[in-house]
């Protein structure tokens, strides 16, 4: 038999585990849109009940392409059981279907601390979208070559081609193998109309620079263009005038040929593309201690982020001070312009001539698929001596340490910079706040020339032309302006007469409250409109109506 | 010129850079740079002030309060040559590279208030040449065309000095700044710059500057870490007062 002391432990052992239990540690996986089609965004869902996972789960989709899931946000749950609290956590995955097929999601693997926890895959069906949305929308996403040198910079060209005006689109950005991003150039992005004989096609074109890396084939993944059209059966938005669809797009993945570079010659740059190269110096003519400009500038369609020319290396007749390059690209229609501007400030140390070194410039061209080798040379400078003046210290002579500047010693003066200036002043006033105002009180001259002398005869012409507008829009509105431009539709012709009737009834009304007529006129035209109303809405054929409205018109014309 | 000096250096106070100049000839570096910096204390310092506190501070081996200095140097007196040769050279020396953010390109022929001094004169010219020219009858379009060109020098000297002001270059003058993802000192961090590397601003918040480096890269930096140009007084007073 059992005692009553057992079933005092037994409660006691189930009370004890029951908050436990809450503890328990469980992570789950859920597909929450388990079949979608591709350009669908679902929702994948990791549950985590028991301790704060250290880091958000992390979910791995097999095979790797086809989907993009990207970390939506998470929540946290309290619960309270027997006085404890059970906490659980949910991490929230956005899930876009870029292309066809079955995918395996998960495991996800769960983190706390050292140790971790997997849950159990889950699977997603992605089928290809239904409807044939495409027909109204055309999209590319392709790249500007179909092989290309490692290094070397291409487009990833995106176009989209509607009949329907194009109101926004967005894409979803590819995974790129074997391609980078070219940093610090802003895409091209163009929009335009082609007129075919009277078939308007909208253009919407956007390029980006990518820089090829090295592998044997460089990828853009499946991606999906969402694009807003212009659409009669579509919804009215707050945003746009008129009513739009949204239409999406799903495009394969792209690959393009990679080939390695041939070993290199000496001096190679590291510059891919197809480039010109141009000097210049300031002067021909200099003394010692002079600042001579020399400036190098290369432009081509590579990228010139992180080149510099070689250093010039000083020498007992020159000081060499390298400038900062000045780097800018661009996407145009041509393609990738990339242009460099290097600087270096050259100073004299002796008189005579100076022949400044060539220089050399390898780089590797791959539209001719070979190293292309460019020596510039640069013109000698006539160096003189160097100016004598009092005050003035010429740092870069080499012997100038005997040189002393208003009692300062040279050697307290620095090499290559210029000396303190010794006259001028030290401070300026504040700038007066009427200041900033004089420029526009100088203008006012010019402003009241404009309103007096010019504007009368601007204002003149414009309001004669405005005048004329509404002269004539009166005129096609008059009776027998309306008359005379009846159109030759039924329907339309009927509410041209009645708005030609209503004019009249109410002349005749206004000429029937002076006396002028008597009230047999006013009422045979409400007879007439009567009849107009039966043949617009009872579509009662009444050949003589037409006709009676013109007389009652002319009439009133008569009577006027 | 008469516009230079009505709208520039022409109304600069009797306050010459004798002092500073006298402890610089008697070979005391530090009393030459507390008379100069003490201008700030006094109004706005001139070109000359920071292109000499540049040199001083060359010399005592601190090339990016140099660079900064004469960074101000070049916007008050942008033609001037000694400023930006010493410019190149401190560049060349730190060797940063990249590119350098820099002011736009006309303020490199004269500074926004000579545009906007050249500008009034012009347009008022030209205004009242037009007036007159109509009045008696003669051709009045010449007038115009120099009114609109002085419109054009104004909206030099206007734009100008709105880039100046709200988008700025600056100078790093600390040691390892990092770039911030937010203006927080605890917020992740990008690329490092180094102590004297250039940079434009785009933001002022909270204490913190958004800055985008010569590379092209954003993020946020303390805004005591920086010399921003144009603001002479506040990173001149704050070195000083630190």
């Amino acid at each position: 038999m059992v005692g009553a002391w057992f079933w005092r432990w037994a409660f006691i052992l189930i009370g004890l585990s029951v908050p436990s239990l809450a503890h328990a540690q469980v992570v789950q996986l859920t597909v929450v849109s388990p079949d979608l089609e591709v350009g669908d965004v679902g929702l994948v869902r990791v549950r985590v009940q028991g301790p704060r996972p250290t880091a958000p789960p992390v979910i791995s989709t097999d095979p790797p392409q086809g989907l993009r899931l990207a970390f939506y946000g998470q929540s946290q749950q309290v619960r309270v059981v027997n006085g404890q609290s059970a906490r659980s956590f949910e991490y929230n995955y956005r899930v876009e279907a870029l292309a066809e097929g079955t995918y395996r999601l998960g495991p996800a693997v769960v983190e706390f601390g050292t140790r971790s926890e997997s849950t159990r895959p889950g699977t997603l069906r992605v089928r290809p979208r239904s409807g044939g949305s495409s027909a109204e929308v055309e999209a590319s996403s392709v790249l500007s070559v179909e092989q290309a040198w490692t290094g070397q910079v291409v487009l990833l060209q995106r176009r989209l081609r509607s009949k329907s005006r194009i109101l926004r689109d967005s894409w979803t950005e590819p995974v790129l193998r074997n391609l980078d991003r070219v940093r610090g150039t802003q895409p091209r992005f163009v929009e335009y109309q082609v007129d075919n004989n009277g078939q308007r096609t909208f253009v919407r074109e956007e390029s980006y620079p990518l820089m090829v890396a090295p592998g044997e084939e460089a990828e853009i993944s499946a991606t999906v263009a969402r694009v807003g059209i212009r659409s009669q059966s579509g919804s009215l938005s707050a945003f746009s005038v008129g009513r739009s669809k949204q239409v999406i797009v799903p495009l394969d993945a792209y690959r393009i040929k990679v080939r390695d570079l041939p070993s290199p010659p000496p001096q190679f740059s590291g510059l891919v593309g197809d480039f010109s190269i141009q000097v210049k110096v300031d002067k021909t003519a200099a003394r010692v201690g002079d600042s001579v400009n020399q400036e190098i500038l290369i432009q081509g369609d590579g990228d010139l982020v992180g080149f510099e020319p070689a250093a010039m290396p000083s020498s007992d007749k020159f000081r060499v001070y390298e400038g900062t390059p000045a780097i800018s690209s661009r996407v145009d229609g041509d393609g990738f312009k990339a242009e460099g501007m290097y600087s270096r400030v050259i100073v004299p140390t002796k008189a005579g001539r100076l022949s400044i070194p060539d220089y050399t410039f390898v780089y590797f061209s791959p539209t001719k698929g070979e190293y292309v080798k460019e020596v510039v040379s640069f013109t000698d400078i006539e160096v003189g001596a160097g100016a004598s003046k009092n005050g003035a210290f010429e740092s870069f002579m080499s012997d100038t340490d005997a040189l002393s500047v208003d009692g300062v010693p040279s050697e307290s003066l620095d090499e290559g910079v210029r000396p303190i200036q010794t006259a001028g002043v030290a401070s300026t006033v504040p700038e007066p706040m009427w200041l900033r105002w004089a420029g526009w009180l100088a203008t006012l001259p010019l402003v009241s020339f404009v309103l007096v002398r010019v504007g009368p005869s601007v204002w003149g012409v414009a309001g004669r032309a405005v005048s004329r507008l509404f002269r004539r829009q009166a005129a096609e509105e008059s009776i027998n302006g309306l008359l005379r431009a009846l159109p030759e539709d039924r329907v339309e012709r009927l509410g041209a007469l009645e708005r030609v009737l209503r004019r009249v009834i109410a002349a005749l009304t206004e000429l029937e409250s002076t006396g002028a007529i008597d009230g047999a006129q006013v009422q045979a035209a409400r007879e007439v409109r009567a009849r107009l109303d039966r043949a617009r809405f009872a579509e009662v054929d009444d050949p003589t109506l037409e006709q009676d409205i013109r007389s009652l018109a002319s009439q009133l014309e008569r009577l006027t | 010129m008469i516009v230079s000096l009505l709208f520039g250096t022409g109304l600069a106070l009797a306050s010459p850079l004798t002092e500073g100049v006298e402890r610089w000839e008697e070979g005391d570096l530090a009393a030459a740079v507390e008379a100069w910096s003490s201008v700030v204390d006094e109004g706005v310092p001139s070109w000359e002030t920071h292109y000499n506190l540049g040199v001083a501070r060359y010399r005592q081996g601190d090339l990016a309060l140099a660079l900064a200095h004469w960074r101000e140097a070049t916007h008050r007196a942008p033609r001037r040559e000694e400023p930006s040769h010493n410019l190149a050279v401190v560049r060349a020396e730190l060797g940063l590279g990249g590119r350098v953010v820099a002011e736009p390109w006309w303020l490199r022929l004269a500074t926004a208030n000579e545009w906007l001094g050249l500008g009034a004169f012009t347009t008022a010219l030209g205004g009242l040449g037009g007036w007159l020219a109509h009045s008696f009858s003669r051709r009045v379009w010449p007038w115009m065309a120099g009114a609109i060109l002085g419109l054009v020098f104004l909206a030099a000297g206007y734009v100008g000095d709105w880039q100046m002001s709200a988008y700025p270059g600056a100078v790093v003058l600390v040691e390892d700044c990092a770039l911030r993802l937010e203006p927080d000192v605890e917020a992740p961090t990008g690329k490092t710059l180094g102590v004297g590397a250039e940079v434009g601003v785009l933001e002022r918040f909270r204490g913190f500057v958004l800055v985008e480096s010569s590379e092209g890269l954003t993020g946020y930096v303390p805004a005591s870490s920086l010399a921003i140009v144009g603001d002479h007084s506040g990173w001149e007073r704050r070195l000083r007062g630190s």
